[in-house]
This record gives structure tokens, sequence and C-alpha cells, in this order.
């Protein structure tokens, strides 16, 4: 519509961002720099392999004092919010939504994907057993790096990491002292009443590559029991052992359980399988690199 | 009458290099079998009896003895799961 258009071309931009996810290359902008701190959020500059097949332009615009901000998606209004936070989360959701077109049959594994002299490793545990703080240390240590901290897509032995910032608590923000010169310019989640920060790793002058490809070790991680025993231990693990840790850690595409065994299997059968008890991050990578001698 | 175990056609098997993850597709249900559990799950072709079995599992493993009681025991859990008829 030409109103429209007019509207466009005259708005203020104070924000703009373009970055891909998946499929989708993402243009960001608002007319409000104050929103621009949250936006970020979704912001993560990893390169990747995969084909952008579509773009999405996202504007976020001031609207009155009591529908708070307008969210268009390709020029077309879809929503309004008045919490900045809310407004993120909203499109974060849309945005992984529309971004995985064309990854339906592939089966979301919640694990790090790590590389260690070229070698994938896929760090498998329950929400909060320590997969990012893994993450971070390997971030800053020689030989490693590092592709994602949460969710893997995989289909036939072959996984990409999904491009999400790493969510770090603040005991994670301790493997990278240095790294992070201000974590305050971090956007932040609250989680459990306390902050999480993302971190895009490039951004804080990391390679930040991701790429389609071969897992050579999954290694399922858990808390030490007595948890007081800090030394961290690796001991090989059955693969039919290792299907059933996975099975609580994947998402079946589409709901096909079937689907998602035969990937479960096929995966664990490709690669080395292992369990660890953490002990220090460094312990705990110090144990996963003597599996990959 | 001889009894010819046979697997059930409702079943998805998925090998690993250490025994099968078996998935019975309309009871939405999973079973890790081990090796020799996979191997007797193999073995329910419906052209071995369950009186051979044991005898395949013994020259299979080169034991002594056919292990006639351990295969009892697992063929009667793979029937209760309904994996074998």
């Amino acid at each position: 519509m030409p109103g429209q258009a007019a509207h466009r071309t005259n708005r203020r931009i104070e924000y703009e961002r373009c970055f891909q996810v998946l499929s989708r290359k993402v243009v960001l902008r608002a007319d409000c720099a104050r929103i621009g701190f949250h936006l970020d959020y979704l912001v993560q500059r990893a390169t990747s392999d995969w084909p952008s097949l579509r773009s999405l332009e996202i504007d976020v615009r001031t609207g009155t004092k009591e529908e708070g901000y307008r969210v268009h998606y390709d020029g077309q209004m879809q929503f309004a919010h008045r919490e900045p936070s809310a407004i993120v989360y909203l499109i974060f959701a849309d945005l992984y939504r529309a971004a995985s077109e064309g990854l339906e049959d592939q089966v979301q594994l919640h694990a790090a994907s790590l590389v260690f002299r070229d070698r994938r490793v896929l760090a498998v545990g329950q929400s909060g057993v320590g997969k990012t703080t893994i993450a971070m240390a390997a971030l800053v240590r020689d030989g490693w790096r590092v592709e994602g901290d949460n969710q893997v897509f995989l289909k036939n032995s072959v996984v990409m990491a999904c491009p999400r910032r790493f969510h770090i608590k603040e005991e994670g923000l301790d493997m990278v002292p240095n790294a992070i010169p201000d974590v305050t310019a971090l956007p932040q989640l609250i989680g459990d009443g306390r902050p999480i920060y993302a971190l895009d790793p490039s951004g804080a002058g990391f390679d930040w590559q991701i790429s389609q490809g071969p897992v050579d070790a999954l290694v399922h991680l858990e808390r030490p029991t007595p948890p007081s025993v800090a030394n961290a231990s690796i001991e090989t693990c059955s693969k039919i052992n290792m299907v059933q840790l996975l099975t609580f850690h994947a998402n079946p595409a589409l709901g096909d359980r079937k689907h998602c065994f035969q990937q479960l299997s096929m995966l664990a059968d490709s690669a080395a399988c292992f369990r660890l008890s953490l002990g220090s991050p460094i312990q705990s990578l110090v144990a996963i690199e003597s599996t990959l001698q | 009458m001889p009894d010819y175990p046979k697997r059930l056609r409702d079943i998805e098997i998925n090998d690993v290099a250490d025994g099968y993850i078996v998935y019975q597709v309309e009871k939405d249900r999973v079973h890790y079998l081990n090796h020799t559990g996979a191997l007797i799950l193999e073995l329910c072709s419906g052209t071995n009896t369950a009186e051979d079995i044991p005898k395949l599992i013994q020259q299979a493993y080169d034991l002594s003895a056919p292990p006639i009681a351990e295969v009892r025991e697992c063929l009667d859990k793979l029937r209760t799961e309904q994996i074998v008829e």
C-alpha cells in the first residue's frame, strides 16, 4: 500500500541488524534504540554452511502508550506488547519456528556441540547439568571450538548445532574472566530468579563456526555422586545405554517416535559413547580429550 | 505341536553394535535388547523351534551346554511384551 510504504520510508530507524538463523536471512529493525538492547538477544553471528533460503524482515515500532511496541513481519502487523522482554520471547519463538522450515524430519537433541581437533563431541545432559559451562571452558581452551551450547539438529548421523546465543549463568562467566570485558553489555534473561547472559562468542572475539557433520563421540554429562567428589571420570557406555539416555534429551520430529529411535540408534552406533561424571570444567574437558587421543 | 517363535510385524528394529532397540509402533513402547537378546529375537524367524534356539545360541557363543533356561526366560519376556508370537 502506498501509505504504508511512505510510512516505512519516513520512519526513523534507530536499530538495524542483519543475520542468519538456519534457513532465514533476518533483518531486524526498530525505531527505538532502547528496545535494541533487548533485541540483541536475537542477534547472533555464527557462520554456517546452511543455505539461506528465505528472508524475513522483523520491524519493531513504537506504538501508543497503551499498546507498547508493535511487531511486524515482512510488513504485516503481528502483535503488540508493552514489555520488551515479552516482545523478544515472542519474536524468538516465531523466528526459530520459521527458520526451522525444511528441518521437520530432523530430531532435535539437547546437546552442546564441541569440536576438539576436528573431532565433534556432543555433550548431552539434563538441563542445568553444565552443558554451557563445559562449552565455555572449551571456548577458551586450546584445540577446542564450540558450535552450540544447547541444541543440535540430527538426521542420518549428521548433526548441526542450532545457532543461538549461549545462555551463561554467572558461575559460567568465571570460565572466561578476560574474554568478556563488560558483562552488563550482554542481553540478559532471568532464569530461576537469576540473570542468564546471552553470549554471542563471535562478539567476544571467538571463532563461531557451525557446520554439518558426523559425531565422533557422545558424552553423557552426569553430576558426581556423592556431589563432593570433584574429580572428573569418564567411562565407556554401551550403545544401547546411550540410546536410552539420549531419548530423555530428544524431541522427536513431528512426534514420530519410530523415526526418533531410528535416528538415535544410528547416531549412537556411529559414535564412541561415554558417560562423564563431572569434575571441574577443565578436568572434564581433559577427560573428554583423553578419549579422543 | 512344535513351537515356532516368530517376530511380530508391528515392531521396528534398530540395531546398534551391542544389541537391538526395538520399538513397538502401535503400543508406543521401546525395548532394549543386549547382544544375546538380539540374537534370540533374530532366531525367532518362524522357522526355528523353541527347542532349537538354545542349541543355535550354544553354537554361536561356543558354549559348553545349551542355555535352555535363559532362552526360555527371554522368549517368555518377548512373548509377554508381544514382540514375539
